[in-house]
């Protein structure tokens, strides 16, 4: 099972109900469900009509997905997006910044990284963002 | 110079106290070695043979005399009084306790500096030709640009989990001592009909499969550069591999995809990410322009001066031409005869803070041949740099030749290790301790490694040597003929490699060698190598190894 967190900590799933689909067995309003390999550009019919994308990170340490999230949102998605998988609060800022907007994290490791832990986590404007006004 | 602002001040802050934590969450158990490994990776903590090593960035290699001072405190208070200056303009320090880290950093960050990014698989601390402001026909300072790639790299995030490390260098000239053909990226500041901008090149690199940087964009306007960045960085961290470290950088990329192929893939994300992406915050680019302006430089006219031949065999090899003829650079080595390539003192770190401060306009640079440089020095100062130099133990002869050698740490200290590296240094140091003798064999760089990651940059040296394990047993491979300016060119492997006790030898037959063949004292081994190629070379190094063992 997995542990949501957001910006606000610890919450539920607000998407819990819906049905997970891979891109090729894509059907309109459920979530559609990638993988690190997945390529953002091929996608713009899934993408028109799906209320979540869950990004299913590649393992500890693969950071494919900050990209694929990055290029999402640049792409104009402007549902929700989740990172799924073995993921440190430390990234939690990274995320963000790259459009996330929860994860869906191992019980294991929302056990080990309690909910004020992610609470404490701080989003100052980073340099990135200063520099190119994004 | 750069200083920090309330900006960089506040994240440096934020960066230490996350690190507080990780620490902390580390020995309470909330994180496992396996996920504290890439925090603690980023922010520059090894775990070594004997002990945690700090590295320390030094971005662009330049240094204020305060920054210094600070570097020679930390050593005294939390190691073991020296530092060790790196092939990549950074500092490490050998012997920190983990608990004693977060402490460091804050001491760090008191005077503007940190660790972060000098390891894990991120863009690295970026590094830039080590006379950048000083040295004559540049289009414009290379910092302008490093500091530019410094901030918008720093905590990117998207781009701090890439399949492996990413390293950026600047130059400004033709004349390449960035060594920017074998870096990821590497940069050359150009102009055009007035506007500044870049040749771009990619996919270089050293390691256990060398490649020579391919130009993949031979003019790109300044405006452009962060979104070219980003589209190089992006099209590798989702196409470059993850299945083999040994196969993950770009250098690998390049290789496999070929480059007209990836450079197609580059400009199409290009063309979209410009497009989208704003322009770069004016005010942040005028405030780093700024930091860069010349110091106000003295303008006394030079004093004729009658040097002993000490002093003038140091004026030699130690002075390089500054872009203004009142002034020059000057290059301390860190290399004395016997000595351990880029160890410093605290009290000769102190020694050369005082110089900056007091004769070098509070400047000082990190080269990437470990030594240590102060850029500007008006030329009636010389003599009493000179002495003062010589008082601290730092004033030898050598810079450029055959005992100026780089060596990566090796067994001595380095987890990877398969061989000893700096005392193979030291002995070579050694069978040349007469200087007049290393005059007479003018330029050569050797280049040590002590396993195939060469963090030695062998594959580059006039004569490099790797140090392998074989069966248990130290070995070193020779290359002869690499170079890593803008001739840029891979050592050619003599043949089978040599044992512990034989190498050093081995290099003073290759060096006898150069002195029969070359044609007279103003061809250098790396010419003469060029033009006779390997057989008289060979012959040295086996013919008389055969004879020994017949
Ligand atoms: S070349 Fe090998 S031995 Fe030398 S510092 Fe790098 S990893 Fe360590």
């Amino acid at each position: 099972m997995t542990q949501i967190v957001s910006k606000d900590g610890f919450v539920a799933d607000q998407f819990a109900d819906l049905e997970r689909l891979a891109p090729e067995d894509y059907r309109p309003g459920a979530a559609l469900a990638l993988g690190p390999t997945a390529d953002p550009g091929a996608l713009a019919e899934q993408l028109s009509s799906a209320p979540l994308v869950e990004i299913t990170v590649g393992g500890f340490g693969d950071g494919r997905e900050f990209s694929i999230g990055a290029l999402l949102r640049r792409q104009g998605y402007r549902g929700h997006l989740r990172a799924c998988g073995p993921l440190l609060v430390d990234q939690f800022r990274a995320l963000i910044r790259c459009g996330f907007d929860d994860i869906a994290l191992p019980d294991e490791m929302a056990e080990r990284q309690p909910e004020a832990q992610w609470r404490a986590v701080p989003f100052e404007t980073g340099y990135r963002a200063r520099l190119l006004n994004a | 110079m750069y200083s920090y602002t309330e900006f960089d001040r506040d994240f440096l802050r934020a960066r230490v106290d996350e690190f507080r934590g990780q620490v902390a969450r580390r020995l309470d158990g909330s994180l496992t070695e396996d996920e504290f490994k890439p925090l603690r990776l980023m922010n520059g903590l090894y775990l070594q043979l004997h002990a945690y090593m700090l590295r320390v960035a030094i971005p662009y290699g330049t240094l204020r005399s305060a920054q210094m001072r600070k570097l020679a405190e930390i050593s005294e208070r939390w190691d073991r009084g020296y530092g060790h200056f790196t092939t990549r303009q950074n500092i490490q320090f050998n012997w920190p306790r983990l608990t004693d880290v977060p402490d460091m950093l804050d001491a760090l960050s008191e005077v503007g500096m940190h660790a972060i990014q000098t390891s894990g698989n991120c863009i690295r601390n970026v590094t830039a030709d080590h006379f950048a402001g000083a040295a004559p026909g540049e289009a414009e300072d290379p910092r302008i640009t490093a500091e530019l790639v410094r901030q918008w790299s720093t905590d990117h995030p998207e781009f701090a989990y890439l399949p492996r490390k990413f390293k950026v260098a600047v130059t400004a000239l033709e004349q390449d001592r960035a060594v920017i053909r074998f870096h990821d990226i590497g940069l050359r500041v150009k102009s055009r009909d007035g506007e500044i901008g870049y040749e771009v090149v990619i996919g270089g690199g050293l390691g256990r499969t060398p490649m020579i940087g391919k130009v993949v964009r031979e003019w790109l306007p300044k405006r452009d550069l962060l979104a070219y960045l980003e589209a190089i960085l992006r099209v590798y961290n989702l196409s470059g591999r993850r299945d083999n470290k040994y196969k993950a950088r770009i250098k690998i990329l390049v290789h496999e995809t070929g480059l007209d192929e990836l450079r197609e893939r580059i400009e199409a994300e290009f063309a979209t990410g410009a497009r989208l992406l704003g322009d770069v915050n004016p005010d942040v680019i005028a405030q780093i322009e700024q930091s860069f302006v010349d110091p106000e430089f003295r303008d006394d006219p030079v004093a004729p001066f009658a040097p002993s031949p000490a002093f003038q065999a140091f004026l030699d090899t130690n002075l390089s031409a500054h872009k203004r003829a009142d002034h020059a650079i000057v290059t301390v080595s860190t290399k004395p005869i016997g000595g351990t390539p880029g160890d410093v003192t605290a009290d000769q770190m102190r020694v050369l803070a005082d110089l900056a401060e007091i004769y070098g306009y509070d400047e000082l640079r990190i080269s990437h041949e470990q030594n240590v440089i102060l850029p500007h020095v008006h030329r009636n100062d010389l003599a009493k740099v000179y002495e003062a130099l010589r008082a601290a133990g730092l004033a030898t002869a050598n810079v450029g030749l055959v005992s100026d050698i780089i060596a990566c740490p090796g067994l001595d200290y380095c987890a990877l290790a398969t061989a000893r590296s700096i005392p193979v240094a030291q002995q070579i140091s050694e069978m040349f301790a007469d200087i007049d003798a290393q005059h007479d064999i003018g330029p050569l760089k050797i280049k040590i490694s002590g396993c195939i990651n060469a963090c030695g940059h062998h594959h580059v040296g006039h004569i490099g040597i790797l140090g392998l394990d074989r069966a248990g047993v130290e070995n070193y491979q020779l290359t002869l003929g690499g170079d890593g300016t803008e001739d840029a060119a891979v050592g050619d492997r003599t043949g089978p490699g040599f044992a512990y006790d034989e190498v050093v030898p081995a290099v003073g037959r290759l060096i006898h060698a150069y002195l029969e063949a070359r044609e007279d004292k103003h061809e250098s081994f790396l010419h003469t190598y060029r033009r006779v190629s390997l057989a008289p070379f060979k012959a040295a190094l086996y013919g008389e190894r055969d004879a020994a063992a017949a």
